[in-house]
């Protein structure tokens, strides 16, 4: 963990927030960077809570939102990979410096909790992240630190299956409460986009230039789109 | 009295009404009162399961999901282009307003920043957003007490901003027209002269609604001192926008935070109330929609010439990283964390809506309160269902 408390930058805006979390965690704090008004703090996964609990102390009192983050790259799934970078365009900017927002105070696992808390006072936001095991998805619920994480650990729970621990009223928010699996998860597939591939994925630029090529373009994405139709007109 | 017959039947009425208090009393152990999905003071459907002893409320429960959409799920398998069609659809009421954090944290991630005469008719945009959001609240405020005409007039005066959105974006509720590094297109002629006509109008419908709704008795007696809301709850349930404001906290992103939108070249007041009711709550949105249209006659004037559309490749690919942006929504604190991986569409979008934070109140809000006032209550938080359920 040194490496990458070398790594880190921080403003000196923050200096007296950063010194405060490492005062009271110690050991807790893994890494810290800073960006504009932000600041961003990944913590250990058994000071969560207390990480909460300081930040409070010190007037971050405004509770923005609470979420997770699945890391995975899901192989595994058929669908289009809109996100996924080029592997040709990694290689020819490889004279650039990697760019370092990557993952900003990102972890090793698969899945991260992470939120927002903001200081009216200073007008300074932050960012505390953890990691989560895999294998063993708990967490310390924010629920009696700040009221408003209630929603928004049900909302997490039900989207990522990551247990709160001490949260009294974990049970769903939006799906029904028989619905199974974990949508947000990468490993979760979206149904629509596995019986249909995504028809705005046809790019329709060069269609006006050459009336021939642009019609029959516009057949293939009515027959993919609507194949009653298609046949009705011709 | 004193006709036999008079005493039967008075004796008869007083037996009757007995009973009926016995009865009172079995039910008032435990009513359970569904409120919605579709009570018209939800804007949308959204369930409240309220138990009731007598009119006394001993808790509620809001039950939201009625109209999930899986934003979230749904933003990974898009380009950011299209994005902008699907997150116009979280606050249908001022949809420009809900397109341009998410094109700001874009543009963050790609070191873009649009020319000033787009962020110019951004910022315009986002106001009239705002205005034509807000003047519906106005209106169905007093739907919700029992005074019809308002809202008739909202919806009349509405028309003159939703045309001119219209006019200048081809898409009257859903703009779709914020693209990255700039805008679809530029303003059509006259524009901005129509425009100003029509904040004069807008003005003119804040000075009748102050009379008509903000100044009569019993919209005071319903709203004076209801629901009352001190600032560190409000913070601590992360409440924002005129619900934070009407609570004492002098807070405004428009002000607070630098973004690349055109507020810091105007003159303008944040308004802040201190009493944290549904009177303050209401008091502060007229307010506010008279400072948008303040704001939008300074913008008309200062508007710079030049470029609508910054240099950006014609496939976009945003570089990796994460960003977040947040913008003074007219419901409150909205925003988006994108998370990049250097592909055509966001790896992961976390969209952070006021509402849902707005409503997560509920519970302790409404715990002690009498019936006739939650609905009160439920109208002056102002949410729109769209931006809870996402």
């Amino acid at each position: 963990m040194t490496e990458e408390n070398h790594l880190s930058t921080v403003s000196d805006l923050f200096s007296d927030t950063v010194a405060h979390f490492i005062e009271a965690l110690s050991e807790g704090v893994l890494q810290y960077e800073s960006k504009e008004k932000d600041l961003w703090i990944r913590v250990k996964n058994s000071s969560w809570a207390k990480a909460a609990q300081v930040a409070k102390s010190i007037n971050f009192n405004y509770f923005c939102f609470l979420s997770g983050i699945d890391w995975k790259d899901n192989d595994e799934l058929g669908s289009e990979k809109l996100w996924q970078a080029p592997s040709e365009s990694v290689e020819s900017k490889s004279s650039k410096p990697p760019p370092k927002l990557v993952k900003i105070a990102g972890g090793q696992s698969r899945f991260q909790v992470f939120a927002r808390l903001f200081s009216i006072e200073k007008k300074l936001g932050l960012f505390l992240k953890t990691d989560l095991d895999e294998k063993d998805l708990v967490i310390d619920s924010w629920s009696h630190i700040y009221k408003g994480a209630n929603w928004h650990e049900r909302e997490t729970w039900e989207m990522f299956g990551f247990v709160f621990k001490g949260h009294s009223d974990l049970r769903h928010i939006y799906l029904p409460s028989s619905f199974e699996g974990n949508p947000l998860r990468k490993d979760f597939s979206l149904l629509a986009r596995q019986v249909k591939p995504w028809p705005g994925l046809v790019d329709p630029e060069d269609m006006p230039e050459q009336p021939e090529q642009s019609n029959s373009k516009q057949s293939n994405i009515d027959e993919s789109s609507n194949n009653s139709d298609n046949s009705e007109q011709s | 009295m004193s006709n036999p017959s008079n005493w039967n039947q008075a004796s008869y009425i007083s037996a009757q009404a007995a009973d009926a208090r016995i009865n009172i009393e079995i039910e008032s152990e435990g009513t359970v009162l569904n409120l919605g999905p579709q009570h018209p003071a939800t804007h949308g459907t959204l369930r409240i399961v309220v138990k009731l002893e007598g009119e006394k409320v001993v808790s509620a429960d809001p039950v939201c999901g009625y109209m999930h959409r899986g934003y979230e799920k749904l933003t990974e398998v898009r380009t950011y282009a299209q994005v902008t069609t699907l997150i116009n659809r979280i606050d249908w009421l001022g949809s420009f307003a809900n397109e341009v954090p998410f094109i700001l944290a874009a543009e963050k991630l790609m070191e873009v920043e649009a020319p000033p005469r787009a962020q110019w008719i951004r910022t315009i945009l986002f106001e009239m957003a705002r205005i034509a959001n807000l003047s519906v609240f106005l209106g169905e405020m007093g739907v919700q007490l029992g005074a019809i005409t308002p809202v008739f007039y909202a919806f009349r005066d509405r028309e003159f901003v939703l045309n001119l959105i219209e006019s200048a974006t081809g898409g009257r509720f859903h703009p779709n027209f914020d693209r990255i590094g700039g805008l679809k297109e530029d303003l059509p002629k006259g524009w901005l002269q129509s425009t100003q006509q029509a904040m004069v109008k807008m003005r003119h419908f804040c000075d009748e609604l102050e009379q008509m709704l903000l100044e009569n008795e019993i919209f005071q007696a319903r709203c004076k001192g209801v629901g009352v809301i001190p600032a560190d709850v409000a913070l601590n349930y992360g409440l924002s926008g005129a619900n934070l404001r009407a609570s004492g906290v002098d807070w405004d992103i428009r002000r607070d935070q630098d973004c690349a939108l055109a507020w810091k070249h105007c003159d303008w007041k944040v308004h802040v109330l201190d009493e944290g009711d549904s009177f303050a709550r209401y008091k502060l949105r007229l307010q506010e929609v008279r400072e948008s249209t303040h704001i939008i006659d300074q913008l008309c004037q200062s508007i710079p010439s030049g470029s609508i559309m910054a240099k950006v490749p014609k496939i976009i690919r945003v570089p990796p990283g994460e960003a977040f942006v947040n913008t003074e929504n007219p419901l409150g604190e909205m925003g988006y964390y994108v998370i990049s991986k250097g592909g055509l569409g966001p790896f992961r979008t976390k969209i952070r809506t006021p509402s849902f934070n707005n409503i997560s109140i509920l519970p302790w809000l409404l715990k002690g309160v009498y019936l006739p006032d939650v609905i009160t209550i439920l109208a002056s938080l102002y949410f729109i269902l769209g931006d809870i359920d996402r």
